[in-house]
């Protein structure tokens, strides 16, 4: 029985694509793999979304993308992120931190 | 953002991207199937299952680069596009009519901006000053060379800069010889107007301080003498018969700093009296303006003052006098062909005639939309049920609109430049400044006008049907197959609105006829010389090498050659000849003890053969003899109205004492009829007439040539045996009297032929309304109108039954009109002449008009009625 898995919460995949991408140049197949195993299974992101999110980070200019070879050596397009992204990354981190641990404060608080 | 755009524009590539990028998924997708243990067609279904829809993807993944708005616009046009070739008769009716009333704005608009706003082609126009002296006489611009040199060396207004301009200098290039006006310009110029040289180069300050032999010209002129701006260069041109090298070319739109402008060549002020000009260093009465540059309003304000404060110490005399910086955006104006306050009612006249003629043209759109929605409700209702929001059909009419007066705009614009091609062609030759103003460029200010009219029509006549549309009843619109029942409101809504067009149509034609009488006052009115057969030229000595002695000595040879040409029937020459003109002079009558009598009167020196020769009645006494030499006793002839201020009749034997550019006694001899020396709109005026040989040195005198009917003589044999009479003379604007009458009135001339040609225009968009909806009503009631006639109704009832109905629109329209035609009247009324603000004839004959134009409308359609057999009509439903 695998884990149950979870919903992602609106505009967080975003925050995660920025995140897996800080760790260097990725594509789309790698994202998801990435998320599917850093989550323990409990995300698994959707092909449908993981591109819609891709495209709207680089029109937005956080990330920009180049074709590069794949490790099974194919064509496949590479995500970074610009420096526009790193500080969209950070923002959104220290917003995040805040929520969840306001959160956490009332669900867990007495 | 970059990649936006990159996915607006290359959205083929981007596509393509995108699919290689979802394939390389897939393709991972169906690998990790297969190592997991599963056959190549269980892992590539496995993998298609879980992907879904790959289109689908792709579209969603698309959608992120948030340009649909754009791409639904573009696909709103395309389907706009698609939906006006559909109906190709409505689509050039709309787009023609659409084109004619934005051509003519266009038209009027172009004309109006260049010939009262267009700001001078030099940089920054805004800072450019002329100083000027405001005085009791109005604003002046000359100052004495000593005073401008004071007023710039003390005032601080550094960039001071002194012209000169000279007209009918001697230019030659070869044997070719023309007249030109010369400007001579200081060190300074060029550098304070910041022009650039169009080819070479302009004239230095060291060439001016240098006095280097060098020559700037106009496109205009380069291109007369040596055939291109290109080939002057570097060439000599003959100035005053001295040589002076071309060094550079001025831009086309450069015309000089006076309005209307004519600059044609500058040489540097030191070389004046090389080309036969006082030295304006010793010379007494030199004048000069003084231009310069101030950059904003506080530095315009400080040089003012200090400019006040030096010419208050060193120039102002006993009149009261104070200095301004005078604006010259627009050139400085207020010269003797400066005619914008005389042209500019009339240009706003026409741009009332032309809104009229928009806005009948988006009536006519606008009608068209709707009878066009009331045919294609069933469409719409179609796409409204299929689920396309209300929005969205609105939205797609109003981009149809859109693309309709995006091609009339188009349309007008051709036709803009051409009917001004029309116009320049049109004008009389003295109009040659004007010429050049009116040209049509295509320029900013035309573009935004052009797009900023197409919007306002857009709106005026696009934003109503679309919404009209839009709300179409759903139910009622499918259930029949006939054209759908077009509702009430529309019906009521386009028989307004081709009431409004008669309306309009009718003020348009009732002003143009109220233009054209005005014309016909004035192209009739008598001058006080004979006008048919008559044909003008000037004689000139300056800048010849007559100069020195003048056409006195000259005239009695060159007038006997001209008697003597076969094919004159007579000849005369005078200084001053009605609408010709001539120079000006005036004399003083002076009473007994020495003080004026009554005002300046303009003399006019005249042959003896000159009052038979242009049909001026001799009233009393004798015309002038062979016997009223130089030598002889000084003499004058009196016109009536001058006669009636001394005594009248038994004016004619006494002795008048004049000063001014005659003075002495003179005995009168004669009296003569009156004639209008000015425009044929001022009433006759007083003159004096002289023997030309009594009043000394004259350096030009007009010939007139009455020309035998039937067998009249050709122009140039006239000019041919003058030039053999006295080589080298100047023969110059050689004009019938009828065309210098033109000239005269050109002013009316425009006024009434774009009135007209708007009129026309505009009763051509009423009578297509009122054929549109009338047939349209037509083609609705067919079977109504098959079961009048199954019924007994002859063709003659069935014609009236549809003119009824036309001819209650063209009467609603005609009540309409009435206030409007009053108002257009007295707001054209300071152009009209003979004729009342509201004329009950030309009324009359605009109403004719327009019932005629309506008649024809209707009958069409009418006719087509009558003509429906009723068996075929009844077996449609």
């Amino acid at each position: 029985m695998p884990p149950s898995k979870a919903d992602l919460l609106q505009g967080t995949l975003d925050l995660i694509v920025l995140r897996l991408l800080r760790a260097g140049p990725a594509n789309g197949w790698d994202l998801t793999q990435s998320i599917q195993v850093v989550s323990r299974g409990v995300l698994d992101v959707n092909y449908g979304s993981i591109y819609p999110a891709l495209r709207r980070l680089e029109a937005r200019g956080l990330t920009k993308a180049r074709w590069g070879r794949s490790d099974n050596n194919r064509r496949a397009r590479y995500y970074e992120l610009t420096p526009a992204g790193h500080r969209q990354l950070a923002a959104e981190r220290a917003a995040w931190a805040r929520f969840s641990g306001a959160l956490g404060l009332i669900l867990d608080g007495e | 953002m970059l990649p936006r755009l990159r996915a607006l524009f290359r959205r083929r590539e981007v596509t393509e991207e995108l699919d290689e990028e979802l394939n390389y998924h897939l393709d991972r997708e169906i690998e990790r199937n297969i190592t997991s243990g599963m056959t190549p067609a269980e892992a590539r279904a496995a993998a298609h299952r879980a992907f879904g829809n790959l289109t689908h993807h792709a579209e969603d993944a698309h959608g992120a680069w948030q340009t649909r708005w754009l791409e639904v616009l573009i696909q709103d046009l395309r389907y706009g596009i698609r939906a006006l070739s559909r109906a190709p008769t409505f689509t050039l009716v709309a787009a023609l009519s659409l084109g004619l009333g934005i051509g003519a704005n266009t038209t009027i608009f172009g004309l109006i901006y260049h010939v009262l706003f267009q700001p001078l082609p030099l940089p920054h126009p805004e800072q450019l000053a002329v100083v000027t002296r405001i005085g009791t006489d109005g604003p002046d611009h000359s100052f004495r060379l000593q005073q401008a040199r004071i007023l710039a060396a003390q005032s601080g207004f550094s960039s001071a800069t002194i012209e000169w301009d000279v007209d009918n200098m001697p230019v030659a290039t070869g044997d070719v010889r023309h007249y030109t006006n010369l400007l001579l310009i200081d060190s300074a110029y060029y550098r304070t107007l910041g022009l650039s040289p169009y080819r070479g180069r302009l004239i230095s300050a060291l060439d001016v301080t240098r006095g280097a032999p060098v020559a700037v010209m106009s496109v205009a002129l380069a291109r007369q003498l040596f055939g291109s701006e290109d080939s002057a260069l570097g060439k000599i041109v003959s100035i005053h018969d001295q040589r002076f090298t071309v060094v550079g070319v001025t831009p086309p739109s450069y015309r000089g700093l006076e309005y209307p402008g004519h600059f044609q060549l500058a040489v540097p002020v030191t070389l004046a009296p090389l080309v036969g000009l006082p030295d304006r260093e010793t010379a007494a009465n030199t004048w000069v303006e003084l231009i310069g540059r101030v950059s904003n309003g506080s530095a315009r304000a400080r040089v003012e003052g200090q400019l006040n404060a030096v010419f208050q110490q060193c120039c102002v005399g006993q009149a009261v006098e104070r200095l301004a910086l005078g604006s010259m955006v627009r050139g400085i104006g207020g010269g003797k062909d400066d005619m914008r306050s005389d042209v500019s009612p009339m240009l706003y006249a026409l741009l009332g005639c032309v809104i009229l003629v928009l806005l009948i043209a988006c009536a006519n759109v606008g009608n068209l939309l709707l009878l066009r929605s009331t045919v294609r409700q069933r469409e719409i209702a179609v796409r409204l049920s299929l689920g396309a929001s209300r929005a969205r059909i609105a939205r797609q009419l109003l981009t149809e609109s859109a693309l309709l007066a995006a091609a009339g705009a188009a349309l007008g614009l051709v036709l803009a430049a051409w009917t001004t091609g029309l116009l320049v062609r049109a004008m009389p030759s003295i109009g040659d400044g004007y010429a050049e103003i009116v040209r049509f460029h295509v320029s900013l200010p035309i573009v935004a006008f052009v797009a900023l009219i197409a919007a306002g029509s857009l709106f005026v006549f696009g934003v109503a049907p679309a919404f009209a549309a839009s709300r179409a009843d759903l139910a009622s619109s499918m259930k029949s197959g006939a054209p759908a029942t077009a509702g009430r409101s529309s019906g009521g809504a386009i028989r307004w609105l081709v009431a409004v067009q008669v309306a309009l149509a009718l003020t348009l034609v009732s002003t143009a006829s109220l233009l054209v009488a005005t014309l016909t006052n004035l192209a009739s009115r008598d001058v006080g010389i004979r006008t048919s057969g008559m044909i003008g030229m000037g004689v000139e000595t300056r800048g010849t090498s007559y100069e020195a002695q003048g056409v006195v000595p000259l005239w009695p040879d060159i007038l006997r050659a001209v008697q003597g040409v076969p094919g004159v029937a007579g000849a005369g020459m005078a200084t001053l000849v009605p609408l010709f003109g001539g120079r000006m002079a005036t004399v003083q009558l002076l009473h007994q003890d020495g003080s004026p009598d009554g005002e300046e009167v303009p003399l006019t020196g005249v042959s003896a053969s000159y009052f038979t020769a242009t049909g001026i009645a001799l009233i009393a006494g004798r015309s002038f003899g062979d016997e009223d030499r130089t030598t002889a006793e000084p003499v004058t002839i009196l016109s009536e109205s001058l006669a009636r201020r001394l005594g009248g009749l038994a004016a004619v034997g006494t002795v008048v004492h004049l000063s001014g550019r005659l003075d002495g006694a003179r005995r009168v001899v004669g009296i003569v009829r009156d004639v209008r020396l000015g425009s044929p709109r001022d009433p006759p005026s007083a003159s004096i007439y002289f023997p030309l040989d009594q009043i000394g040195r004259w350096p030009y005198v007009q010939l007139m040539i009455r020309r035998t009917p039937g067998a009249p003589v050709a122009a140039d044999s006239i000019i041919r045996v003058i030039e053999r009479t006295a080589p080298g003379i100047r023969v110059r604007n050689v004009l019938t009297v009828e065309e210098e009458r033109a000239a005269w009135l050109l002013r009316e001339l425009v006024a009434a032929g774009l009135a007209s040609v708007f009129s026309v225009v505009a009763l051509g968009l009423a009578a297509i309304g009122l054929y549109g909806v009338i047939a349209y009503q037509v083609a609705r009631r067919t079977s109504e109108i098959g079961v009048r006639m199954a019924l007994g109704a002859s063709r003659g009832s069935v014609v009236s039954l549809v003119t009824r109905r036309s001819f209650a629109l063209v009467g609603g329209g005609i009540i309409v009109a009435i206030p409007l035609v009053f108002a257009a009247g007295r707001a054209v009324r300071s152009l009209l002449f003979g004729v009342g603000s509201t004329d009950g004839g030309a009324l009359a004959a605009s109403l004719l008009i327009l019932v005629a134009v309506s008649l024809v409308a209707t009958l069409i359609p009418a006719v087509r009625a009558a003509r429906i057999d009723p068996l075929v009509a009844l077996r449609q439903d």
